[in-house]
């Protein structure tokens, strides 16, 4: 995968740099490593600001399919099981809000199976069924008893809309962050509406889901109240440069 | 129906002339009878006064301020008094509970002070803290209360009579996160017992217990989020 990015400009305020982009296949440290540098410049309010911006592109195997192979290794590290069975005990294990659909379960399969981490069992009837191996179970472990480290710098939409927006002299960009923030909030206003409906004894596995997502969402409406704040103290003080 | 709190162009400003300072721009703004409304801005956009006016606190300084349909700018002390201790409850962040009274003498002293029998004013006290988990701490003194046992008192305090609208500042602020979820509960559980609330946070997923979330900056209200009851709820991938 390759991508042509260098020299180009965009509508005279971003100035590209680096020549292009191609994944070195699937280590992940090697990915996490390998950015571009978006030098964005822009004109506010008379003072010139310039700042990389540090571009991550898409992965070829991002965290989704990494949750998904170790998600049908840990329900096939109770028992061997088929492929369908596995979608459904994957959905139910994730708090009934995570759908996979059975083709991606099989991709999933057959590659935990090129690496030696499951193996087929002689299929009985229509039955065919998967066991894990010592080295599925070897791999299993190694990754329940490593710590997930986020990539960083961030490569989401957002980040990038809002930094490409405070860049760009003609954008309300404190529209756009209250956009978002109303959005957020509402999505915040959907979960915690599950989060009350939910029983605290029964549905543990879903209100720990729903506490991951309600803290990301905070997270992300903190950070736009940080943008914010930042933005109109600036102006403050470049309005009181100039008067 | 009348709703319970309405803002007619309601206003506040500070000093004038040249120093003239607008807390509040004309507001229009109804609560609905069984409403959770959160207000939600930077520091200074006016969330407090807004609460202000509408417990009666402070007064409008041009529009109006409903409570129940009647309006409070025309109220005496006593009467916006009488509304304090029968319509409106207050939850403060600061707990503002009288170190010298127990728990239940907390919550019964609005009543008393509204002129009822001790006995009866204590009974109900001790129906309201049962009503927010408490039942069993009905003796403690603030001091050998938890801080989300201390709000949930003021809650209770709040609530203590009947009075059917609770305004509450930053009720969760100086709360962990699953003590402040507790509160945050028993709001809810007001508003969807028939009750009113107007919340002011700074903490979203607070907010996010509300139908409605306003949002105020620089005195004015430049948005809102609601509820969407029939919201798909979907994360992760089908790819």
């Amino acid at each position: 995968m390759g991508a042509h990015l260098g020299g180009s400009r965009l509508a005279g305020e971003l100035a590209l740099t680096h020549q292009s982009v191609a994944w070195p296949g699937s280590n992940r440290a090697a990915r996490a490593s390998e950015h571009h540098q978006l030098i964005v410049s822009s004109t506010f309010y008379g003072l010139t600001l310039a700042y990389p911006v540090c571009i991550l592109l898409e992965p070829p195997f991002g965290e989704d399919t990494l949750s998904v192979k170790f998600g049908l290794l840990a329900l096939l590290a109770d028992a061997p099981a088929h492929g369908y069975e596995l979608k459904t005990a994957f959905e139910r294990r994730t708090g009934g809000s995570w759908a996979i659909n059975i083709g991606q379960v099989y991709t999933t399969l057959q590659r935990l199976e090129r690496d030696g981490l499951v193996t087929e069992l002689p299929s009985v009837g229509e039955r065919h069924d998967y066991r894990i191996t010592s080295a599925g179970t070897e791999a299993l472990d190694a990754w329940f008893s490593s710590p997930v480290v986020a990539e960083a710098p961030p490569r989401d939409e957002l980040t990038i809309k809002v930094l490409l927006a405070v860049a760009a002299g003609d954008v309300d960009v404190t529209e756009i962050l209250q956009r978002q923030r109303r959005a957020s909030i509402e999505q915040l206003q959907a979960y915690t509406r599950r989060k009350a409906h939910a029983d605290p004894d029964r549905d543990i596995a879903f209100l720990i889901l729903l506490d991951a997502l309600i803290f990301r969402t905070e997270a992300e409406i903190r950070w736009l109240d940080a943008s914010e704040a930042r933005i109109s103290s600036l102006s403050a003080r470049v309005r009181e440069a100039i008067s | 129906m009348t709703r319970p709190i309405e803002l007619e162009a309601a206003e506040r400003r500070f000093g004038n002339g040249r120093t003239q300072v607008i807390a509040l721009h004309p507001t229009t703004l109804g609560v609905e009878r069984g409403e959770l409304l959160a207000i939600m801005g930077p520091s200074g956009s006016g969330k407090t006064t807004l609460l202000s006016l509408v417990g009666g606190l402070d007064r409008a300084t041009g529009g109006r301020v409903l409570v129940e349909g009647k309006d409070i700018g025309q109220m005496s002390p006593s009467q916006l008094a009488l509304l304090r201790r029968r319509t409106v409850g207050y939850v403060f962040q600061d707990l503002n509970l009288l170190a010298g009274l127990t728990a239940r003498e907390n919550v019964s002293l609005p009543l008393e002070l509204d002129g009822a029998r001790v006995a009866a004013a204590q009974a109900l006290a001790a129906q309201a803290l049962q009503s927010v988990g408490l039942g069993h701490l009905a003796d403690r003194y603030p001091d050998d209360l938890s801080g989300g046992e201390q709000q949930r008192v003021a809650i209770a305090r709040a609530l203590v009579g009947g009075r059917g609208i609770v305004l509450a500042d930053e009720p969760t602020g100086a709360l962990d996160s699953m003590t402040g979820e507790s509160v945050m509960r028993l709001l809810r559980n007001h508003c969807d017992t028939g009750g009113t609330a107007v919340l002011v946070t700074h903490d979203a997923a607070h907010a996010a217990w509300a139908d409605r979330v306003v949002f105020l900056r620089d005195g004015r209200v430049v948005d809102e989020a609601r509820t969407a009851p029939t919201q798909e709820f979907s994360v992760g991938t089908t790819a």
